[in-house]
């Protein structure tokens, strides 16, 4: 199927809607945890009797094996996940594009130097990093929202600092020299808000991909320490009883899924949106 | 006599390309006076807008002012720290671009962009800028400016992003505005209105202009002066009068040859046969030699200066040694 602009920029903003509209829903839902999840998703059951039970009227996604409810335990982990999630994107996001924007805006030795600190960043595989500091260091919400935010600022920097250099150059910035106006004055009022779309985007793609990094960790054993249920120490749980007891991995299993999803849907539509080649909306010159 | 407002003194621009160093700009000098019009005028690639950016040292850091001066009310601007330099840009030399859509920010309203500047060079409230703005917006004749100030760049025309670079520009009440070919992007009739709106200014406010163009017809219609400029050099520097009805040097002839006349034979253009030579490859000698019609064994042996051969009236050119100087010939007036 082709699309002409308009045609893609109709379905962005249908695509848009829908996942932004589930992703509050499903923040809401995260929210309330207290108020909407039926059990204590820490509380034991009676060891065997309650033990993996098949959902059912009581247990709607079953137990697992310390008979806790499965479904409370997805609406409290959405809280883990997407907390992590929307804080990694808001601190890396902010950290990358301070370091884009002085690299880009500076140019020369500045530019220089940042950039080779960012290769030198790419150049360690993430996953090391952060099992480095988080084995070293006992795990925690607060930690693990520093570590991948320290670990993933970089391609940030890199669009926000491509993206100022060619606005930097363009014919609005110079009339703004030629005007005298004050270089951070342009910096803040010219360049940055044009250099947003980018941003906002590369932000929102990235509270999926650390949602994923999050679940892995703690499949690993290395996230939010228990017993703060999270969907990948979840996932890990339920393998071992895999695939006779399959709701005990599937639930969180799904939720992860869905949940990056709705956040990679809806960073595309945004950038469909927001990407000035991608189409006009009408009207103007 | 009165200080001239600009002095441009064998302006030198540098810049560094693939083929090595490029003078882009090489000995311009020109001057110009408080509320004279003076057209910069010549092909693409000669050195006009970098002459123009130059004087407000828009060329750094990609290109360097390697010689030369640039005097504005008999203080060089070269030796300017940028706090002072930011100073004279705006307030005291404005300045506009040729695309006007491009050159207003797309993200921020006529009225914001207005109110930066003025905040910029004048300490005012915000309820001030704001009426100052729409003063603005008003001088220079855009239609309904108490609206126009919250539309963005992209509501509106070509022609309507260009009254609101000039207002802009004039934000901080200079004295000179340099315009480079503000009106190429704009639509014949479109054109005509800018023009006008740029003599009623300078007539009102005794504004000087500095207008860049390649259009020998814009500046025919605005300048009191006119320098020809071919390969960042001035080649002759006459009144307006003067060039069109006396041009010398052949290259001035050959631009007015050039203009296409109402009343030629359809499909023949006087086209002026090759290409100004690239600015990092020139010649030690004459640099039009190549493409000039009327050269003599002289041209390529030595560089001609700049000399005045009569009234106000400067030639770069060897030819009109001669002891007959040739006259303005058929099809060389406007």
């Amino acid at each position: 199927m082709t699309l002409g602009p308009a045609g893609v920029r109709r379905h962005a903003r249908w695509t848009l809607r829908t996942g932004a509209a589930l992703l509050a829903v499903w923040s809401v839902v995260a929210l309330l945890a207290p108020v909407l999840a039926p059990y204590d998703p820490t509380a034991l059951g009676t060891l065997g009797a309650d033990s993996y039970r098949a959902p059912g009227r009581t247990h709607p996604l079953g137990t697992d094996e310390f008979g806790r409810d499965v479904w409370s335990r997805v609406i409290w982990g959405a809280r883990v996940s997407l907390l992590i999630g929307a804080g990694v994107a808001l601190l890396a996001s902010t950290l990358g594009a301070a370091v884009g924007l002085v690299a880009g805006a500076r140019g020369g030795k500045v530019d220089g130097i940042l950039m080779r600190a960012v290769d030198l960043m790419l150049a360690i595989p993430r996953a090391y990093l952060v099992l480095l500091v988080v084995g070293i260091l006992r795990p925690s919400l607060p930690l693990l929202v520093i570590v991948l935010s320290a670990t993933g600022w970089m391609q940030t920097a890199r669009v926000v600092r491509a993206a100022v250099r060619e606005i930097a150059a363009g014919p609005y910035v110079e009339a703004a020299h030629a005007l005298g106006l004050p270089p951070w004055r342009i910096l803040w009022r010219h360049i940055l808000p044009n250099a947003a779309a980018p941003l906002v985007v590369s932000a929102t793609a990235m509270v999926g991909q650390t949602i994923l990094v999050e679940n892995a960790l703690a499949f690993l054993g290395m996230g939010v320490p228990v017993p703060t249920p999270s969907w990948g120490a979840m996932v890990e749980e339920g393998r071992k009883v895999f695939p006779g007891v399959w709701w005990v991995s599937v639930a969180p299993g799904v939720a992860i899924a869905c949940t990056v999803l709705l956040c990679n849907l809806t960073g595309d539509a945004l950038r469909d949106l927001l990407d000035p080649r991608a189409g006009e909306s009408g009207g103007g010159a | 006599m009165t200080r001239p407002l600009l002095e441009v003194d064998a302006l030198q621009v540098r810049f560094m390309t693939e083929l090595g160093p490029a003078h882009a700009v090489d000995g311009v000098s020109f001057q110009l006076d408080a509320g004279e019009i003076l057209g910069l005028v010549g092909e693409s690639g000669c050195g006009k807008s970098v002459t123009a950016r130059a004087i407000l040292r828009l060329v750094e850091p990609a290109g360097a002012i390697v010689g030369g001066d640039v005097r504005f009310e008999g203080r060089s601007l070269l030796g300017l720290t940028p706090a002072e330099l930011r100073a004279v840009r705006g307030k005291q030399i404005g300045m506009v671009f040729q695309d006007p859509v491009a050159s207003l920010n797309p993200v921020l309203t006529c009225g914001d962009q207005l109110r930066e500047v003025l905040k910029a060079h004048h300490t005012c409230t915000a309820a001030e800028a704001q009426e100052r703005a729409i003063q603005l917006l008003r001088r220079v004749r855009l239609p309904d400016p108490e609206r126009q100030a919250g539309s963005y760049p992209h509501q509106l025309s070509g022609g309507m992003c260009q009254r609101v670079a000039l207002a802009l520009a004039l934000a901080g009440e200079p004295r000179l505005l340099i315009a480079d070919e503000p009106t190429t992007a704009l639509d014949v009739t479109v054109q005509a209105q800018l023009c006008e709106l740029l003599l009623e200014l300078q007539a009102e406010t005794g504004l000087a202009i500095l207008l860049i163009s390649h259009d020998l017809g814009l500046v025919a219609g605005l300048a009191h002066r006119v320098a020809i400029l071919y390969a960042g050099r001035i080649v002759e520097y006459a009144p307006t009068a003067r060039i069109f009805s006396a041009p010398q040097h052949p290259y001035t002839r050959g631009l007015l040859r050039a203009l296409p006349a109402i009343d030629a034979e359809p499909g023949v253009f006087a086209a002026i046969p090759g290409t100004v030579p690239h600015p990092a490859a020139l010649p030690a000698y004459c640099r039009f030699h190549a493409r000039c019609a009327e050269r003599i064994a002289r041209c390529e042996h030595e560089d001609p200066v700049r000399r005045a051969i009569g009234p106000e009236h400067d030639v770069a050119c060897h030819v009109d040694l001669d002891p007959a100087p040739v006259a303005g010939r058929p099809g060389g007036g406007p």
